[in-house]
């Protein structure tokens, strides 16, 4: 390893452990937690747009679902909260199976409609089912994490440093699952599917089973990043199926480029960023967005990421200068 | 001992029919030939068999078992390999990572130990890289492993395509028109190939148009026209057979 | 018993309004291979430049046309700009597209217009018939003949115009289409503007039977996937069918099961559907 990576590595791990310490504002601080939850919400949705390459609307609904999980099991059911967490993440890879049993049989179009009346139907689930979800008001006051260690204590989660070193060890479990993912057998299988299927199960690849992965190991990662919310922001509600996050993945995923990691990291933190410092009403930023949407999609569908991967190539292409014999 | 066979195979698109009634088998060490005009029903064939058409009737036996309309990826891992007539592979990936992703059949290798890389995953891995070097090795692609397989000229993706369909260690592989398309140097040399792979106990089943290579490679000759079999049987008596000229050339 | 028959009229108006927007989207899907995620909007747009033409004194049959009108003119503009330049690539980045259209027209309808509902009052919209008991309003009677009118004509159009049978061509088969001089750009756009305005005209007809809002179009249009997916992709004779069983499905169901999960059903219904027949029930893509 080089000294420039090194030192990079170093001067990184250093920014981030010490955040707290450097970032004196709250608020600033809020956005970069902010921007963690994203980071994990946005990598969970590359893996069935990118790495999968179908387009599901399904992804606001598995936030959701990890979200009203893990605040229902605390304050009716009195479970304590690291496993309430714990069961976020699997309940909505659950729900992600039953819906994508039949879901990923379709085709991609039909696909794409349904996961979006499931997300729509969730919502309705969840305004009219007031026995349990308190309805469209949704759960305010939801109780913030609280981690009894046994002979050692309990840790409080309460304040913004708290919050933020939470935040910073999901984010790195993600991404380092993530990576694993991608570079193992489950990795090449799913780019395989998305490159030529045919061909994929030619060679053996079974492409339902690596879709319902995919789709299921999403979700996942999905609810974990609803749940995180949820005991953050004291509330949950069904405006986590909005339509805007659908708005706010995509643009992250693609701008900041579909299927590379550091892309959509990049896209997450600058999407998070940036609507903070626009000082305009909502819808107006929602309709900038979807111009940035359509532009992006047209001009440069390889997202950010996409171009700092071709950039490499070609630097890579032009020191190599093999010379090929036909 | 018997490896592939059809029985009474048929298979129809709204009202033509493709296959008709075919008996077809190819014994273990084999070289099979399937030749006949265009339209014949060659591709059909192999399309059926390896579950890529659902079959309209008759059966397909692979080693005895029955593997009429299963799944592609179920046939593949039984040991049942293909190529295309249109090349198939993965263009926009390096030749290794084309290679790797041919094998996929890792006994009891789940999902979860896949991901966190246990020794044995990574042992497995390991056995998957080297088979991969020998045999672009083999072949002579060893060059060109780190390039984009659609930098690859046509006949060097052909073989690309060869030897992915080769790393699953399959007991019989299909080839859709090998020598389609390619200069008579790599014909050649994917002839030898093909030869010494058959003496290692590889067999095959060839779709081609090339009579030279036919004639000089298989050890016996199917022909189809129409989607009927109209002749079975070694290299010089479908040379001299008189239905075979006729599909061909008319009356 | 003119219960069932009021629950049946209702079902159809309805059945109606959904046929017009899906049988725009199946068109577009047939020739373009384009889920048209703004279809919706557009028939937001519709109802609210029928509101606006209505607010300017003039009459309601005018609102109606210019409505049409400017959908259709929208439509072009939309497809040539952002659907265009992406026929051809990955088959996410056009649908994307039309994601990103959705989104700005509904955020660009709230604030032009702000969430709050508009109405129009008009004379001989609450004015009905009783025919056996059964109540219908001059206004769900103009839907059903109006709808009644755009599909005689439309399937005129597609049997027996030139382009009609062009269109028919090109969803069937576009290569062979470009092979033998149809001009495929030009039907592409033609289609993308018919969906437009048979959504717009939508709009336009319900406009002064319900409150008009910006998200008007998501709960509708949602329907309209439903039934295109039943009732075929490319389908049009399917997808009017799929419309009308939906609608009146819906209308049985909010009277006898529940008026809180109203929206639900259509979904139930395409899932039954869809786990037994994956290709919609009346088959897929033959071309319209």
């Amino acid at each position: 390893m080089n000294i420039v990576r090194l030192l990079t590595l170093i001067g990184g791990s250093v920014l981030l452990v010490g955040m707290p310490y450097f970032v004196t504002s709250s608020y600033v601080m809020h956005i970069i937690i902010l921007s963690g939850i994203y980071i994990i919400f946005a990598l969970s949705y590359d893996i069935v747009v990118g790495y999968l390459g179908m387009l599901s609307l399904a992804h606001p609904a598995f936030y959701g679902v990890g979200a009203y999980t893990s605040v229902l099991l605390v304050m009716k059911l009195n479970v304590p909260f690291l496993l309430a967490f714990a069961l976020a993440g699997p309940l909505a890879l659950i729900v992600a199976l039953i819906v994508g049993y039949p879901a990923l049989r379709l085709s991609y179009h039909s696909f794409a409609i349904v996961t979006l009346a499931f997300t729509l139907m969730m919502r309705i689930l969840w305004i009219n089912w007031e026995t349990l979800t308190n309805g469209p008001m949704g759960i305010p006051g939801v109780p913030r994490p609280r981690i009894d260690i046994p002979f050692l204590g309990t840790i409080n989660i309460a304040t913004s440093t708290g919050y933020y070193y939470f935040i910073l060890i999901l984010v790195i479990l993600t991404c380092l699952f993530i990576y694993l993912m991608i570079n193992s057998r489950v990795g090449r299988a799913l780019l395989s599917i998305r490159e030529n299927e045919v061909l994929a199960e030619t060679l053996g690849v079974n492409a339902f089973k690596y879709r319902m992965i995919a789709f299921a190991i999403g979700a996942f990662f999905a609810g974990i990043a609803g749940s995180f919310t949820a005991h953050y922001i004291t509330f949950v509600g069904p405006e986590f199926t909005d339509f805007y996050y659908i708005t706010m993945l995509l643009i992250m995923v693609i701008l900041g480029g579909s299927g590379t990691i550091h892309g959509v990291i990049l896209g997450a933190i600058v999407f998070t960023f940036v609507p903070e410092y626009l000082r305009i009403t909502p819808e107006f930023r929602d309709v900038i967005y979807g111009f940035v949407l359509v532009l992006t999609i047209i001009f440069m569908p390889g997202g950010i990421g996409g171009r700092i991967n071709d950039m490499m190539e070609r630097r890579k292409a032009r020191t190599d200068g093999v010379v090929r014999n036909n | 001992m018997v490896l592939l066979e059809t029985t009474e195979l048929t298979k129809s698109f709204f009202g033509l029919t493709a296959l008709d009634r075919v008996n077809f088998h190819v014994d273990r060490g084999e070289i099979v030939g399937l030749i006949g005009p265009n339209g014949s029903g060659k591709t059909t064939l192999f399309n059926c068999a390896t579950g890529v058409l659902p079959v309209s009737g008759g059966r397909v036996k692979f080693k005895g078992e029955d593997i009429t309309n299963h799944k592609t990826h179920e046939i593949a891992l039984k040991g049942l390999s293909r190529t295309f007539q249109i090349i198939r592979i993965f263009p926009k990936m390096m030749v290794m990572e084309n290679m790797l992703l041919a094998i996929q059949q890792h006994q009891g290798e789940r999902i979860i130990s896949s991901i966190f890389r246990t020794p044995e995953v990574r042992r497995l891995e390991k056995h998957a890289r080297e088979r991969a070097s020998e045999l672009l090795d083999f072949v002579g692609l060893t060059p060109l492993r780190d390039d984009l397989a659609a930098h690859l000229s046509y006949g060097q993706q052909k073989l690309l395509e060869f030897i992915m369909a080769l790393m699953p260690n399959p007991e019989i592989v299909l080839l859709d028109e090998p020598a389609a398309a390619v200069n008579p140097t790599m014909i050649k040399k994917m002839m030898d190939h093909i030869v010494q792979l058959n003496k290692r106990g590889y067999t095959f089943c060839i779709v081609e148009h090339n009579m030279d290579v036919v004639m000089e490679l298989c050890h016996r000759v199917v022909v189809l026209n129409y989607g009927e079999k109209i002749a079975d049987g070694k290299p010089e008596e479908i040379r001299n057979n008189r239905d075979v000229i006729e599909a061909y050339f008319g009356r | 018993m003119e219960m069932f028959f009021q629950l049946l009229v209702n079902g159809i108006s309805f059945g109606a309004i959904y046929a017009m927007v899906a049988v725009g989207l199946t068109i577009v899907f047939g020739i373009l291979e384009v889920v048209n995620f703004a279809q919706g909007e557009f028939y937001m747009l519709g109802a609210y430049l029928t509101y606006l033409v209505i607010l300017a004194q003039l009459p309601y049959p005018i609102a109606i046309i210019a409505a049409t009108a400017a959908m259709i003119l929208i439509g072009l503009a939309v497809e040539r700009l952002a659907i265009r330049p992406l026929i051809g690539k990955a088959w996410q980045l056009p649908i994307l597209s039309t994601l990103g259209i959705s989104i700005i027209i509904q955020n660009g309808a709230i604030v032009l217009w702000t969430p709050n509902p508009r109405t129009i009052i008009l004379e001989t919209a609450s004015k009905n018939i009783n025919v056996f008991g059964v109540v219908i309003t001059y206004q769900r009677l103009l839907i059903i003949l109006l709808a009644l009118a755009i599909f005689i004509s439309l399937y005129y159009f597609v049997q027996k115009t030139k382009t009609g049978k062009a269109m028919r061509a090109v969803s069937q088969n576009k290569e062979a289409c470009q092979v033998i001089g149809i001009d495929v750009d030009r039907i592409s756009i033609i289609s993308f503007a018919l969906g437009a305005g048979l959504s717009g005209l939508g709009g336009a007809v319900v406009a002064p039977a319900m409150a008009i809002h910006p998200v008007m179009g998501i709960l509708v249009v949602i329907k309209c996937f439903a039934a295109v997916i039943m009732g075929g992709f490319g389908n049009i004779q399917g997808t009017i069918y799929a419309s009308f069983i939906l609608a009146i499905v819906e209308s049985f169901a909010v009277a006898y099961v529940s008026l809180q999960y109203k929206d639900v059903f259509a979904f139930v219904v395409m899932i039954i559907i869809l786990l037994f027949k994956p290709h919609g029930i009346f088959g897929g893509k033959v071309g319209i």
